[in-house]
């Protein structure tokens, strides 16, 4: 072990200033609560994100005003300076403006990356900076690696808690700067610690919803965001015969298969149907068997690589949905567009959630990723084909 | 220890006031009652409002105690149906006015007074309301002029003194305003007491009802503790007004500072007249907000505009009626006040400087990078 201080800087930690994000969960406050003792000069922000009066009631997900009031608490018992800081225009055109219009353009957006992207990485690094911190620490669950060719991101230890998939767009500069106490640690741990600080948040329960999302509900935000917008329209058989009405096509997700509402077809068991695409142009919610849910190849766009590897064509592992598993495939690239064909079973996928690249050698080691354009279902194409056919 | 700079925000409360509320503090206060100890409290009651009078220069009989300046305004605005108010108005009248019309201020944060004639002959307002000085910049607006034309219209007029109270003369009779609000706590005084004075209390409509203290205008028992503080504070500055000359010279010795190391520093209402203890200034390469927490991480308790109640800064829109809106969310607000030495606002303006220097020379990095 070097003479780094815990944070990896060459010098004691008093002389170290680390700006915390303090959301007012659990994660974050053992995070600036962990600094403390060891004796950072730490400061804590909390991002007021929007207007908690006008967004519904909610306990359970992050940012909430009480959240708020919390990260207040917390910073007061650990006797660091703390500051709220009003990002709620920005998080709005950039966050739920953005989450709303993907929604409305048939996708499944991921707010959490965006917000990531923008407000925390951007905005609240610029703070930091503007405030001389010598780092910038958050309470995710993932791991910041000196590797020989620079900073890398890695998944936390605790695989069940990682949130690398939600860190796929930070940029190699953001990393430098970043730091995740909590990345070698699993929750219960966290919990521990928490404890041993008798922290006020301590039985707070985990965030599980998207934070503007009280319940899931999110067809109720974008309905909110964009009156007007959303039109009711047909759900259709992949062979393009008409079942039933939706009331918008927001209100489905690809792979959804209960409250389809079309009940009572004839010669179709409704319960072996499954959403297995949104035609925005057509307005038409697109259901067929579980076969059609397949994925063959994976299309992505706004590619961001925190790695330098070479990656023409790789064997790789990716991961298309936070809680899901690691799948094998071979990345392609095409004319500078980046395919990748999953070489395990794959299914339901929809477009606007992001494909996150892991090395094969190191399945902790993040490699980059992107946001999933479009998919191809070779059981789609050869139906098409005998329907259009027929 | 910080430096406090934030006056204008609240100020500490003066030794002698402090002194004046603990020496009452104690036995049962209530001036409506019949017995010795109403009586008593009866007496603190009206040689408080003596003071106040005496202070703004309004008979006793035109003072009606309130919660603060928050009250104070939304007491008269409330009434009027058609404000017309300037557009650097403080939140407690803008929010309070109901659909009001807006008289624009010039680059100076000046009210323009064509514009408040031609906005009265188009709008045919009930109620004119200006500040006499604004609480962002400072800048102290041309009353006299104001209540000149409203009186040539007919028009009432409401003046929210909050801010100016304490730090220039402010005189209710010479000025022919019908109403004016002032504030407690801005002047050494504690908070949660305030006072609308009226030309005449009988065309109120009280918010709070219930006794009728205050002559029926303002309900509930009387806060004798707050307002015997408010009326030593106002004594204070009545029989002493000296420490302002004081405030100016170190607020102007400060300016100089900045503008001596920063040639092209941006003073808001650098050359009209200004409360003697207010700069509001703007840095090109830090948000307000960064400006603020890194003031305070310093040791300088400095603000950004008005701040609400959450504590977030939002950008200014005093500053964006001036024609400024791309110094809307970069500029601080300095104001000192009595406790205030040469050494705190010399400290302050080296580490404005450096801070300044800091930025620029970052956004250069970040520009040639």
């Amino acid at each position: 072990m070097s003479n780094n201080n815990f944070l990896g800087f060459n010098r004691k930690p008093s002389d170290t200033k680390v700006v915390v994000a303090m959301s007012g969960g659990v994660d974050s406050s053992v995070t600036a609560a962990l600094l403390v003792e060891k004796g950072f000069e730490v400061v804590g922000i909390t991002l007021q994100l929007y207007d908690y009066g006008k967004t519904i009631e909610k306990t359970g997900a992050c940012c909430a005003g009480s959240d708020i009031n919390d990260a207040r608490l917390v910073a007061s018992q650990l006797d660091i300076p703390h500051y709220v800081l009003d990002y709620e225009s920005k998080f709005k055109e950039q966050v739920m403006d953005d989450f709303a219009d993907e929604y409305l353009a048939g996708r499944t957006p991921i707010p959490c990356v965006k917000c990531n992207q923008t407000v925390k990485f951007t905005d609240l690094f610029k703070m930091s900076k503007d405030l001389n911190a010598d780092a910038l620490a958050t309470g995710h669950y993932v791991q910041r690696v000196e590797g020989e060719n620079g900073v890398e991101l890695h998944r936390g230890d605790d695989h069940e808690k990682d949130q690398s998939y939600f860190l796929f767009a930070t940029t190699k500069d953001q990393l430098d700067y970043l730091r995740f106490p909590l990345g070698n640690m699993n929750k219960l741990e966290t919990r521990k610690i928490a404890d041993k600080f008798d922290l006020k948040v301590k039985d707070k329960p985990d965030s599980q919803d998207i934070c503007f999302v009280p319940n899931g509900k999110y067809s109720d935000i974008v309905r909110r965001l964009r009156p007007g917008s959303i039109e009711a329209g047909n759900i259709t058989y992949i062979d393009g015969s008409i079942l039933g009405k939706h009331n918008g096509i927001i209100d489905y997700t690809i792979g959804q298969r209960r409250g389809l509402g079309i009940g009572g077809v004839s010669g179709l068991d409704e319960t072996r149907l499954y959403v297995v695409d949104i035609n925005v142009e057509k307005n038409q919610v697109v259901v067929g068997p579980k076969e059609a849910l397949n994925v063959d190849e994976i299309y992505l766009k706004d590619m961001n690589w925190i790695s330098d590897a070479s990656l023409s064509e790789e064997n790789i592992f990716v991961k298309v949905r936070n809680t899901g598993n690691l799948i094998k495939a071979k990345l392609k690239l095409i004319n500078n567009q980046v395919i990748l064909l999953p070489e395990e079973h794959t299914e339901g996928i929809s477009p606007g959630q992001a494909a996150v690249i892991y090395n094969i050698k190191n399945t902790n080691h993040v490699l980059g990723g992107g946001w999933i354009e479009e998919t191809k279902s070779k059981f789609v194409a050869n139906h098409k084909n005998s329907f259009s056919a027929a | 220890m910080s430096i406090y700079l934030d006056y204008n925000a609240t100020t500490p409360l003066r030794d002698e006031v402090k002194k004046e509320m603990l020496d009452i503090m104690g036995p049962p206060l209530n001036a409506s009652s019949v017995h010795s100890f109403g009586r008593q409290a009866k007496t603190h009651l009206e040689n408080a409002r003596t003071s106040i009078s005496n202070f703004v220069n309004a008979n006793s009989d035109q003072i009606i105690f309130t919660s603060g300046g928050t009250e104070a305004n939304s007491m008269i605005m409330q009434i009027f149906k058609r404000p017309l108010i300037s557009s650097i108005e403080h939140d407690a009248v803008i929010a309070s006015s109901k659909n009001p019309n807006f008289i624009d201020v010039d680059s100076n944060g000046l009210v323009k007074i064509d514009d408040l004639e031609v906005k009265i002959k188009k709008f045919n307002p009930d109620i004119i309301s200006v500040m006499w000085a604004n609480n962002e910049t400072g800048v102290i607006q041309p009353i006299k002029d104001i209540v000149k034309i409203a009186k040539k219209y007919k028009v009432y007029v409401h003046c929210d003194a909050v801010q100016a109270l304490g730090k220039i003369d402010i005189n209710f009779k010479a000025s022919g305003l019908n109403s004016l609000a002032i504030s407690s706590h801005k002047i050494g005084g504690p908070v949660g007491v305030g006072a609308l004075i009226v030309d005449d209390p009988y065309n109120l409509n009280p918010i709070i009802l219930g006794g009728g203290q205050e002559r029926g205008h303002r309900s509930g028992t009387e806060n004798l503790i707050g307002i015997v503080g408010f009326g030593s504070a106002a004594r204070k500055i009545f029989l002493d007004n000296t420490e302002i000359n004081n405030i100016m010279s170190l607020q102007k010795k400060f300016e100089k500072l900045i503008k001596s190391k920063l040639p092209n520093i941006k003073i808001f209402g650098e050359n009209v007249p200004r409360l003697p203890n207010t700069t509001c200034v703007y840095m090109p390469h830090m948000n307000a907000d960064a400006q603020v927490i890194a003031m305070d991480l310093e040791g300088f308790s400095v603000s950004a505009g008005s701040a609400c109640s959450s504590g977030k800064v939002k950008s200014s829109h005093v500053l964006e009626a001036m024609g400024a809106k791309w110094a809307s969310n970069k500029s601080i607000r300095i104001s000192s006040g009595w406790q205030n030495t040469k050494n705190d606002l010399e400290k302050l303006a080296q580490f404005y400087v450096e801070l300044y220097k800091r930025t620029e020379s970052k956004e250069k990095e970040i520009i040639n990078a």
